[in-house]
């Protein structure tokens, strides 16, 4: 067992100043519209900043390199749950125009496009 | 370090009530799992009569509309968390992965009792629910009536969000075990394709679990709190929640049926005494299986106000499926030809597993054609699909893996004549019950009602007195168990002359598993004579 | 090591691994598909939030300007050095360092117990504005669905707290093995695992902050 990798301490030290200082570059950045954008970018800096607690707080930079895979497997299953669930959702106000044009059915779901909270009118 | 080797069998070790609830013995825990998941499974099995037995005429029976939804909304919830989904990999795999790869246990032993006794504080939740009012919304808990209900929907929920945690553990588990506690010469490519199936049957758990759970947490919020993200008077959206569920419950079908797949491997080895036609073609096809099964949830919500886009890429996606599962199919029937066959009671479980999947398989291919789904869904076109994958596939393995390794697990033999006669009378019934299904589903008859259109009286007719064949199918074979149990011959280490290392050990194995560590320096299933 | 023997208790290797080294392989190994779970539990609440700000883009504008970024930001530097800290006691235990260990944990502790009392602060903010989850909701707002927003917002946060506490007891329980002298050099294996359970709650937060706080 001895013979595991110790990190020198200066290493950490580095990492959790980086840390601090993308966090200041999080709400910087917050600050900017970046238009559509906005969340492609925050969500940027914030997987930089996971990206660091991984592989230096975690270790996965010196560990076997089984355990990177089940992190990236389990992304990759998260992506696939995002993208397809997404994919769905993006897609549904051209499917219910469709229907309400064809067939006159308007969907009981009052969630039917993007923005359409403006015109929600159910009382909470 | 050497020491003394206790010969004695893992059951003699120790004895009496402690010796179980507090064992860290993977055999003891498989064995304690193999019961549990019999009596769910015999709980399930009333219900269904009961439902059946309601169908027999158009009109009400005996059941007012409410009680019969709740019936089978038991029925279901009951089959698929305590009886199919830990059925194969809690009890076999529990009890056969150490001893397959020739380990003295599970990687983490106290995380496995953890997670047995999780199972049974969960199922105690969903038992309760059926004193509190039991749950009618169906075993997928749709959202928005299982949030209005004035059932117990809270506590059946919970219950399952617990089992799952039981399920995660458990996979979690096999997958270290996998990994680190091979002895020396078993290589990846070495392992038993059961080994395999678990392990892919283990990514599913680990992966696709956490978001039952996580769905079921959200239902409870949102029943209790109206948090409003799936209740559409809230402006919540309902699909959502058929999104969410349907991400963990279709990969869940392959946790089902994947260990079944792994068993059938075993069993048709052992039996044509021959090596596996296509070793890592079925090796990597379970992997395949079990990646893929991510990708298609969305063919269960093909009339669900799904998008039409999101649909059309849902049945693509679908077809693919079938791809890795015919492999499968395919090697196996190439193993068996030219094989010495011998066809024993766990032979004759692999041919009607054969048989009854190929069916429930290729008319999951056409509920997975967008055009003929939307006629088919929620009729009895379903209900029959399911059930030949589920109880055609998975149970028919379940029996096979019971007759195949009881004498490894018992020590005991059983009568093999009833246990033939058993299995005609259970494949039998079942094609009675369910095949009638079909075609009253292409008709038009809808699930879930228990007042019908005469029309479907004579196939629901034929379809009761099938599930009474089933019945005494299913009595035979707990009588000669418990027979065999009693007063059964003593196995053989070996009766089947199987070349996998859990026979290499005593019939039941000592507490070790074995006298000393098995070097391993061949494929598992190398017969003499025969091609590789 | 005969130095070592008389300040710590000796582990045993568990009778099913041959070897110390395999047994920390596999506890990790094990820990880390314990983390993939744990990613997937947290997927669906980030699936619900991105369907939702999808289709109320104006709502989570304006709701999100209900929370305080400052409370937040100084959450995630907490947060980030308390997994400094825990990365440094499981060096501490590397290195047979018995007081570095204890105290490095300690102050981990006291940042996630830092963490739980600006996250109550919080808490009661929104409660003092009728921001309560789903049914006790009477905030006023321009959009009628702000109440999605917060239900989301209990749910991840909530979540997310209760990880906390359960690594807050975690460390509670390290620190008592540690006192007893467990660990060292040859055996760390429960200090990594947690640490690393530790590093997970960090990296959630790491989503959680701008997704929550920092939407415009
Ligand atoms: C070739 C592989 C398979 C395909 C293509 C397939 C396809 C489908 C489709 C499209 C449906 C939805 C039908 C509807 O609701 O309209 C369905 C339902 C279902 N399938 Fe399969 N399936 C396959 C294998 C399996 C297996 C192996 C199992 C279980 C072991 C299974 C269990 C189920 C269940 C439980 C349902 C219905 C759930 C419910 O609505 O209550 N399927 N399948
Ligand atoms: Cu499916």
């Amino acid at each position: 067992m001895s013979e595991h990798y110790v990190v020198p301490v200066k290493t950490y030290v580095k990492t959790l100043l980086t840390l601090i200082f993308l966090t200041f570059v999080t709400v910087k950045i917050a600050e900017f519209d970046f238009g559509s954008l906005n969340v492609a970018v925050a969500l940027f800096v914030a997987m930089i900043k996971a990206t660091v607690v991984a592989l230096f707080f975690m270790g996965l930079k010196w560990d076997k390199g089984f355990n990177a895979v089940i992190l990236i497997t389990s992304l990759i299953f998260m992506a696939i749950f995002f993208l397809l669930t997404l994919g769905d959702i993006e897609t549904r106000a051209q499917t219910d125009k469709v229907e309400a044009m064809r067939f006159g059915i308007n969907s009981p779901v009052n969630i039917i496009g993007e923005g359409h909270s403006e015109s929600h009118s159910k009382k909470h | 370090m050497e020491h003394e080797v206790d010969k004695r069998s893992f059951y003699e070790v120790k004895k009496g009530f402690m010796s179980w609830a507090i064992t860290l013995d993977h055999k003891r825990i498989g064995i304690m799992y193999l019961v549990s998941v019999l009596i769910g499974f015999g709980l399930g099995g009333l219900f269904a009569l009961a439902l059946r037995l309601e169908l027999i005429t158009p009109d009400k029976l005996f059941m007012a509309d409410k009680m019969y939804n709740q019936s089978f909304t038991l029925h279901g919830a009951i089959m698929v968390f305590l009886f199919i989904i830990p059925s194969i990999p809690a009890s076999f795999g529990n009890f056969m992965l150490p001893l397959m790869l020739g380990a003295k246990d599970v990687a983490f032993p106290r995380l496995n009792l953890a997670s047995f006794h999780i199972f049974l504080l969960g199922a105690a939740f969903l038992v309760l629910s059926i004193f509190l009012g039991a749950v009618d919304t169906g075993w997928t808990f749709y959202a928005p009536y299982s949030l209005h209900t004035d059932t117990s929907v809270v506590c059946a929920v919970f219950g399952a969000f617990i089992m799952g945690f039981s399920s995660i553990l458990t996979g979690v588990n096999f997958i270290a075990t996998i990994h680190s506690l091979r002895p020396p010469g078993m290589t990846w490519f070495r392992m038993p394709l059961f080994v395999w199936a678990l392990y892919s049957t283990s990514i599913l758990q680990v992966l696709a679990t956490p978001v039952l759970g996580i769905t079921l947490l959200l239902l409870m919020v949102e029943r209790v709190m109206n948090i409003g993200i799936f209740d559409p008077s809230l402006g919540g959206d309902p699909v959502l929640f058929e999104h969410f569920f349907w991400f963990y419950s279709h990969p869940a079908v392959y946790i089902m049926i994947l260990p079944a797949m792994g068993v059938m491997s075993e069993l048709v080895t052992t039996f044509c005494r021959r090596n596996i036609f296509g070793y890592k073609y079925i090796a990597y096809s379970s992997i395949a299986i079990a990646v893929i099964s991510f990708l298609v949830w969305g063919h269960h919500l093909f009339v669900s106000g799904q998008s039409d886009f999101a649909s059309m890429l849902f049945s693509l996606l679908t077809f693919l499926v079938a791809i890795p599962s015919a492999i499968k199919i395919f090697n196996w029937i190439a193993t068996m030809y030219k094989g010495s066959i011998d066809a024993k009671s766990p032979f004759l479980y692999f041919v009607a597993f054969i048989l009854l999947f190929c069916i429930g398989g290729f008319t999951g291919i056409v509920l997975g054609s967008l055009s003929l789904d939307v006629n088919l869904h929620d009729t009895y076109f379903v209900v029959a699909h399911f059930h030949y994958t589920m109880m055609g596939g998975v149970l028919m393995a379940f029996l096979g893996a019971v007759h195949y390794w009881w004498p490894k697990m018992i020590g005991k033999m059983y009568n093999e004549l009833l246990a033939k006669i058993a299995c005609f009378l259970i494949v039998i019934g079942f094609n009675v019950v369910f095949f009638p299904q079909f075609l009253m589903g292409a008709k038009g008859m809808p699930r879930r009602y228990h007042v019908y259109d005469p029309e479907f009286h004579v196939y629901h007719v034929i379809s009761t007195v099938g599930s009474w064949i089933l019945a005494v199918g299913f009595i035979m074979v707990l009588y000669y168990l418990i027979q065999s149990l009693r007063n059964g011959e003593k196995a053989p280490d070996n009766p089947w002359g199987s070349l996998t290392l859990e026979w290499k050990t005593t019939s039941p194995p000592i507490l070790e598993n074995f006298e000393s560590t098995p070097s391993v320096t061949c494929g598992p299933y190398e017969y003499k004579g025969s091609p590789s | 090591m005969s130095e070592l023997d008389s300040k710590f208790i000796k582990h045993e290797v568990a009778h099913h691994f041959e070897s110390a080294e395999q047994e920390f392989d596999t506890a990790k190994l094990g820990m880390w598909t314990f983390l993939g779970q744990e990613l997937l539990f947290f997927s669906a609440l980030f699936v619900a939030y991105a369907v939702f700000r999808f289709l109320y883009p104006a709502m989570f504008l304006e709701a999100h300007r209900h929370l305080s970024v400052n409370m937040g930001f100084l959450n995630t530097i907490v947060l980030l050095i308390s997994s400094f800290t825990m990365a440094m006691a499981i060096r501490s235990a590397q290195v047979s360092n018995k007081k570095h260990t204890f105290i490095y944990l300690l102050v981990t502790l006291v940042c996630a117990g830092m963490f739980m009392v600006v996250k109550y602060m919080e808490y009661m903010e929104k409660f003092h504005h009728g921001l309560l989850p789903g049914r006790w909701f009477t905030g006023e707002g321009t959009s009628e669905v702000l109440h999605i927003f917060f239900g989301l917002y209990f749910c991840l946060t909530g979540l997310h707290g209760i990880h906390v506490l359960i690594g807050m007891g975690l460390i509670i329980w390290l620190l008592i093995r540690t006192q007893k002298g467990e660990f060292y050099s040859e055996y760390y294996t429960p200090v990594e695992m947690v640490g690393l359970y530790w590093h997970l709650v960090d990296l959630v937060w790491i989503f959680l902050f701008p997704l929550l706080y920092l939407v415009g």
